[in-house]
């Protein structure tokens, strides 16, 4: 008999006494409800939920109007910190603002990870200290950003650059992982990553450290239209 | 066939003797239950949320057959390979060959209990192949060539300093005991090896039956470069990890950061369905997950002990354990530790070998109240204990002061008679002297009261009425 078959064997006849524990009578509205308490009772409220749950995991927020300003905030941030090479995905928003930057700054270079083949992505993306990334989803309680491959189709500049600016439309802000459950599509669901804040450890004396093996800092930008 | 038991009880004695080790043990565990009170504290509906996940790990356990065949099914259809492992042996050889057919040099770890569980390591290190921890607690408690000591935080039993000399020693870097330069080091370090190894081994947090995927949950990233930079991917899980749905996730997402580190959420949540470098690309052309038994299917036999299958490695139990808080969990001797450890213990090994284990507890209840599974802790130890005495038979001496106890206390007159005799002769014995076996052999076992109960309480009652 094959190990399968053998498992599962055991399993079926290890579960012929059913355990006598009563289930509680247990209403899912009644926890739905109580769920819903505590949620946002407004945009505004929601999206302030959200930047007060990054700063808690130690990333940065802003919440912009739109693209033209989310490109100024980016130009912004790229002369304070001396950023000139930018590792990006070719996702029609991060496409828009390569363009525009590109078109400011003639000494920034852009890498798109989805160019490369991988190995040479990989080495690539990873000698890049600054990456610009764009979040399909992002939840509020706990200020969560959902990235899904279907879409980007990479993940190295999301994880092997040291600061990454994600990119989120607020109109996919959820306010928490059960509405966002409901709105992933199953096959979408089967490759995806949610981040909450830059990579940490607390390993050594339970002393916090940011940027354990992935990115040591985060920013993140909500745009209002895109 | 004779039986070696686990030597527990040399392994308590050496740790309570360690007092740097229980200080850091102590420190450890009591942060880590503040910040997961004062996250469970912001969440209002903390209660039925335990309730509806434990009534959800009891859907997935009683028809677990039903589940682990539609995971497969579902895998299939997904491009997982998917092998099933009666026991450690069998899946040491199903990785061990992925590993040679694929050529494989260097193997990335991302922290997995199951595979420490099956000694795996030590298998692939034996066959030349170059295998990194890379979650930083396990990366230090390999270097040491130790094992951890807790199940949230592998290197709990160190500090600063010991990591400072151990990185000192083996990694020939210069000294420091500051956590930042430490981690700048082991990040270096263990990225050479991401960017290198041709092959990943991780652990599974959840597996989706419905979806045919899996997640895995972490803080570092660690597992994330893990399951996206080689060319195979391989999880090890064990068959209790499954749930029915991913509907059902949000609710476990909700309890496990906050019972494991006092997060509100991890910073990763990783599901993995399928190979996604035809599919998009980049990362494993090859996923394979290993669905272990490894003595699981024998505990499902017990329709009240298979409670403790819906343990989902969160810590908590350790954090509350006024026994663990004292010898931390190398005293244990077992990869599984502190409460869910002792219950564990004596079920996948046996009763004989695992027969120190379930007494270490002071049957508090706390490991009952903090586990977000509602694992009925405190009530699996005590029948484990039962079992064991069962099995192992007690001492005769323990056995013939029960039953005097059972005789005297039945009858009054003579329960208050040798109460009187014993206190008389406690009085006898000059202090320092009053040994009692077994009993904590730096303390005296405390005296008789002057008074006794009844005594105190004819003299509160006279006192009343005058």
């Amino acid at each position: 008999m094959s190990s399968r078959n053998k498992i599962l064997s055991q399993i079926k006849s290890a579960l012929k006494n059913k355990s006598n524990e009563e289930e509680k009578i247990y209403s899912i509205s009644e926890l739905n409800d109580r769920i819903s308490e505590t949620l946002p009772k407004s945009k505004t409220e929601l999206v302030e939920q959200f930047k007060q749950e990054l700063l808690k995991v130690n990333a940065d927020f802003f919440y912009l109007n739109n693209i033209s300003e989310a490109q100024e905030k980016i130009s912004e941030i790229l002369s304070e910190n001396k950023i000139n090479h930018i590792a990006s995905t070719n996702q029609r928003i991060c496409e828009s603002i390569q363009e525009s930057i590109e078109a400011v700054y003639t000494d920034v270079k852009f890498t798109i990870a989805n160019d490369l083949k991988p190995q040479e992505r990989k080495e690539k993306i990873s000698k890049i200290n600054t990456a610009i990334v764009y979040a399909d989803f992002a939840v509020s309680e706990i200020g969560s950003l959902v990235f899904l491959y279907d879409n980007s189709k990479t993940s190295y500049p999301h994880f092997l650059c040291d600061y990454v600016i994600a990119i989120v439309n607020s109109k996919n802000i959820f306010p928490n992982q059960f509405t966002l459950f409901e709105n992933i599509n199953t096959e979408q669901s089967k490759n995806m990553v949610f981040v909450t804040g830059p990579s940490r450890t607390a390993d050594i004396e339970k002393v916090l450290v940011l940027g354990a093996h992935g990115p040591r800092k985060l920013t993140v930008i909500a745009i209002e239209n895109e | 066939m004779s039986v070696q038991d686990l030597n527990i009880k040399k392994h308590v004695k050496e740790a309570l003797a360690d007092n740097n080790l229980r200080k850091a043990v102590y420190k450890a565990t009591s942060s880590t239950a503040v910040t997961r009170q004062n996250v469970i504290n912001s969440i209002p509906y903390w209660e039925e949320i335990r309730e509806k996940a434990h009534f959800i790990k009891k859907e997935a356990i009683e028809n677990l057959d039903k589940y682990l065949e539609l995971f497969e099914q579902k895998c299939i259809e997904n491009n997982i390979q998917v092998h099933w492992a009666i026991d450690d042996k069998e899946a040491k050889d199903i990785i061990l060959k992925i590993a040679k057919k694929n050529k494989v040099k260097t193997i990335v770890k991302s922290k997995s209990l199951t595979t420490e569980e099956i000694h795996l390591n030590k298998l692939l290190i034996e066959n030349n192949i170059d295998t990194v921890e890379t979650d930083l607690g396990e990366y230090i408690v390999q270097l040491k060539d130790q094992v951890p000591s807790h199940l949230i935080i592998p290197a709990l039993h160190l500090s600063k300093e010991d990591v400072g000399n151990l990185f000192t020693e083996k990694l020939k870097v210069p000294y420091t005991d500051v956590p930042e330069e430490l981690l700048k080091i082991a990040r270096e370090k263990l990225r050479e090896k991401f960017l290198s190894a041709e092959m990943s081994i991780t652990g599974a947090n959840f597996a989706l039956a419905e979806q045919g995927s899996f997640c895995i949950i972490e803080n570092e990233a660690n597992a994330h470069l893990s399951i996206s930079l080689p060319k195979v991917h391989v999880a090890l899980m064990g068959i209790e990890k499954i749930l029915p749905s991913i509907s059902d996730l949000p609710y476990f997402l909700k309890i496990l950061a906050p019972s494991a580190t006092g997060q509100k959420s991890s910073t990763y949540v990783n599901f993995i369905g399928g190979p996604s470098k035809e599919k998009y690309g980049e990362g494993p052309e090859e996923v394979h997950i290993i669905l272990l038994d490894n003595g699981r299917s024998k505990i499902l036999a017990d329709p009240k002990l298979r409670e403790t299958l819906y343990c989902i490695r969160c810590g908590a139990c350790l954090n509350a354990c006024p026994v663990y808080q004292q010898i931390g969990g190398h005293a244990y001797n077992w990869v599984y530790m502190g409460p869910i450890g002792i219950t564990l213990i004596p079920q996948y090994l046996s009763e004989l070998e695992g027969k120190d284990a379930p007494f270490l507890s002071s049957l508090c209840g706390a490991c009952g109240d903090v586990c977000p599974v509602k694992i009925k802790l405190p009530e699996h130890i005590l029948e484990l204990r039962k079992k064991v005495v069962e099995k192992d038979g007690s001492r005769f001496i323990e056995k013939l002061t029960i039953k005097i106890w059972a005789f005297v206390s039945a009858n009054s007159v003579m329960y208050r008679f040798l109460s009187k005799i014993l206190k008389s002769l406690m009085s006898l014995i000059p202090n320092g002297l009053q040994k009692v076996p077994g009993y904590y052999k730096k303390r005296n076992f405390p005296g008789f009261a002057q008074k006794g109960f009844r005594e105190q309480l004819t003299n509160y009652q006279n006192s009343i009425k005058k």
